[in-house]
């Protein structure tokens, strides 16, 4: 019978024909079971109704307890392998290893369990009774069972208001299954073998859960059947480990159809979980601590941010120097303060947000991008003096100082304008008066010169000549008075030669007229003839100085630095180098003297005539350069436009 | 009687050379003129055996009247008076053609000089 409804495998489990569903009895009977099996058996009445399921714990002795049981019961015995349908008064035997499914009065080994040790083939079965009907029965032989197996399922079977026969431990049965079951309260009756067998079927009438099979010799009504079918829980996970994972899900569906091991390990998973989530939670606080620090922090520091801009602002707008904020990139004028504002004649409105080179005047363009470039390459620009035209087209000149800096991740220019305008002019009105005093110092010595040579040393020759006439007229005569006159004579030889030099000293006749090289080499003659002093002239022909006012500042110039050679460099010797290098002439006036201190007080270079020098000097545009030290010479360098601009042009730059 | 034409813009000083010349030089002092573009208009007219030209004078310079001279009348012999002793004057006279070169204020000198130079030599006396 069995063996017809025992569906091939591979049957779909769900199409299977509804079948009379017997109430079905698990057996465990744990190693060493069999003698208890033969004896429950025998105990049991011919045809109770009920379907047996006994999980098979022979390990690998397969037919072992087939065997015995077709012995002992003439109930048909099956060995279960695919699917099967229970059917009343049979006796199945299920495998171990693996997990099974009752629904419906149909067993199904669904999968293998873990390896061999880690099997329960007990709980298994337990599982599967107490999940598949109603009320579920069991009945516990005794045997030991390893690692407990037994323990869980039964605790399943009592959860869900099932039955659970144990037989009584027997002499020297010492930690058998049953003994613990007992010990743990779990038995509804205790009884040897054979009589739990002869009592099946009342004990089950009384529980009068199950009426069919209350029904003495009666089968179980499909009625009941379906009334338990309704009860079904779904089948339950393949292990309690892998129960875990659905566990809360079949708790609620199933009505509270878990078992004990589940729960376990549930809680076990529970505690795991439990820890990881403290471990996260302090984690979380952790990080949530070092986050406030973090925020602390970053409040601090934006607080001391706009501490520093509000401190900027302040600086930028109540500073009496007037200053720009412009954007790098593009000369976008983002700011600017009230001296600003002063200074340039622009109101806010009208500049900011414009382009500084479109705003007509505020610099000249080709200054303004030379300043640029040397702002990028050197990150600041100190004192460039440059030329602004304000709102009323006035031109005023600003020291400039510009820093590169960076603004909310922008380069930024910080430009500050010290109006020098009144200084500049001062110093260009300084710059006009000494140019003509030194223009009129020359003009005043060359009238001087010329008052001496035309006239007053004409008159001293003619004076000169007629005495020599009276000389002669006197010759012969008064010998005292003849002596007298030679004396006047030689004094007045005296008195022209010191005329004729105050002459060529105030005023060279060189000059007139004649070429820079030439009064030089006739400067140097005179320094040799007349001092001692040996000059070694190296000058070219590829210049010309057309400006005399030049010509005669650069011959004094030569003239007096060779003065200095003279008086201070004891050496009797020096050299003049004169150049001409295109638009500019380079003189050297070089000795091998005594040399001093260029970097002494500055009385020295002014007692040597070489401030006078340079500030004459720089009228024309041109410059001085001293390189001197003690016991080491000195060497002047001057360098001049040869066409410069008239002092007046000169000063007006 | 040798004829000598002064150039000298002195007057005074003019006049005393112009008186020693004649005095002591026994000499015809023809004229003396203030400037050297006078002189180059007024020679055409005379018979001149010398001329005594100052170095400094307003305008054209003596020594570029004597240069003037060199390519007009060739001839006439000049002596340079000047109150420059530089050996630069001294030389670019020579150069410009003069015969001789002499400072100013010894009349002797000078009347040796004009001697020299009317003899055909040269005399360059230069010094201090």
């Amino acid at each position: 019978m069995a063996d017809e409804q025992a569906h091939p495998r591979g049957t779909p489990w769900n199409a299977l024909p509804p079948h009379d569903v017997p109430p079905i009895i698990g057996i465990a009977a744990a190693t060493g079971g069999g003698s208890a099996l033969a004896d429950f058996f025998k105990g049991l009445a011919p045809a109770t109704g009920f379907a047996f399921v006994i999980a098979d714990t022979s390990a690998g002795k397969e037919g072992t307890l087939s065997a015995l049981l077709e012995d002992e019961t003439p109930l048909p015995v099956h060995q279960i392998n695919g699917a099967t349908d229970l059917a009343a008064d049979h006796i199945y035997l299920i495998p171990a290893g693996h997990t099974l499914e009752l629904r419906q009065g149909r067993l199904r080994p669904v999968g293998l369990t873990d390896a061999p040790r880690k099997q329960r083939p007990l709980d298994e079965l337990l599982y599967a009774v107490a999940a598949g009907q109603r009320t579920p029965i069991a009945v516990v032989l005794a045997g030991n069972a390893g690692a407990a197996d037994g323990m869980a399922g039964a605790s399943a079977v009592r959860e869900r208001g099932g039955l659970l026969l144990v037989e009584a431990p027997r002499a020297g049965d010492n930690g058998s299954l049953s003994s613990t079951m007992i010990a743990a309260g779990l038995a509804d009756l205790v009884l040897p073998a054979r009589e739990l067998g002869a009592r099946l079927q009342a004990t089950v009438s009384a529980q009068g859960d199950t009426p069919e099979q209350g029904a003495e010799g009666a089968p179980p009504s499909s009625e009941g059947a379906a009334e338990a079918d309704e009860q079904a829980v779904p089948p339950h996970a393949p292990t309690p480990i892998q129960a875990a994972a659905s566990a809360a899900a079949e708790a609620d569906a199933a009505g509270g159809g878990d078992d004990r091991g589940r729960i376990a390990a549930l809680e076990a998973e529970a505690a795991r979980l439990r820890e990881r989530l403290e471990a996260a939670t302090a984690r979380y606080e952790q990080a949530t601590a070092e986050l406030q620090r973090t925020n602390d922090q970053l409040q601090s520091t934006n607080d001391d941010y706009r501490a520093a801009l509000e401190r900027f602002a302040t600086l930028f707008h109540a500073n009496p120097i007037a200053v720009a904020l412009t954007r790098a990139a593009d000369g976008l004028l983002v700011d600017l303060n009230d001296a600003a504002v002063d200074l340039f004649g622009y109101s806010r409105d009208q500049i900011i947000g414009r382009k500084t080179l479109d705003i007509a005047g505020w610099f000249p363009a080709a200054k303004r991008r030379e300043s640029l470039a040397r702002l990028r390459e050197e990150g600041i620009l100190r004192d460039v003096e440059m030329e602004i035209v304000t709102a009323s087209n006035e031109t005023r000149v600003a020291l400039v100082t510009a820093v590169l800096t960076e603004m909310a991740e922008t380069p930024m220019i910080i430009s500050c304008f010290v109006d020098v305008t009144a200084r500049v002019a001062a110093e260009r009105e300084i710059h006009r008066l000494a140019s003509e005093l030194t223009l009129s110092e020359q003009a005043e010595r060359r009238r001087l010169a010329n008052i001496l040579h035309d006239d007053l040393q004409q008159r001293l020759y003619a004076i000169q000549m007629q005495l020599h006439m009276l000389q002669d007229d006197l010759s012969g005569e008064d010998p005292r008075s003849a002596e007298q006159m030679r004396d006047v004579l030689d004094r007045l030889d005296e008195t022209n030669l010191m005329a004729r030099h105050l002459t060529v000293d105030l005023s060279p006749p060189v000059l007139e007229g004649e070429g820079l090289t030439e009064a030089v080499q006739w400067l140097v003659t005179q320094m040799d003839e007349r001092a001692g002093l040996s000059v070694a002239l190296d000058a070219d022909d590829s210049y010309q100085v057309s400006n005399h006012d030049l010509r005669v500042l650069l011959f004094q110039c030569i003239r007096e630095l060779l003065t200095n050679v003279l008086q201070h460099a004891h050496i009797d010797h020096a050299e003049v180098r004169l150049r001409g290098d295109g638009d500019r002439l380079h003189i050297v006036v070089a000795d091998g003297g005594a040399g001093f201190d260029p970097t002494g007080p500055g009385k020295t270079q002014e007692g040597l005539g070489l401030g006078g020098m340079k500030r004459r000097l720089g009228l024309f545009g041109g410059k001085l350069v001293v390189d001197s030290a003690p016991g080491h010479g000195t060497r002047v360098t001057i360098e001049v436009p040869l066409s410069p601009a008239s002092p007046e042009a000169t000063r007006a730059r | 009687m040798t004829s000598i034409l002064i150039v000298e813009d002195h007057e005074l000083l003019g006049e005393i050379l112009a008186r020693y010349l004649q005095d002591k030089g026994q000499m015809d002092v023809l004229a003396v003129l203030p400037t050297a573009e006078e002189a180059l208009n007024r020679l055409d007219g005379l018979a001149v055996d010398a001329l005594l030209v100052d170095v400094s004078l307003p305008g054209m310079s003596g020594i570029e009247l004597v240069a003037r001279l060199q390519q007009q009348h060739s001839a006439i012999p000049c002596l340079m008076l000047s109150a420059h002793a530089d050996k630069q004057y001294v030389n670019r006279a020579r150069d410009a053609g003069a015969r001789g070169y002499v400072i100013k204020g010894d009349p002797r000198l000078i009347l040796r000089g004009l001697k020299h130079v009317l003899n055909g030599d040269g005399f360059f006396e230069a010094t201090g």
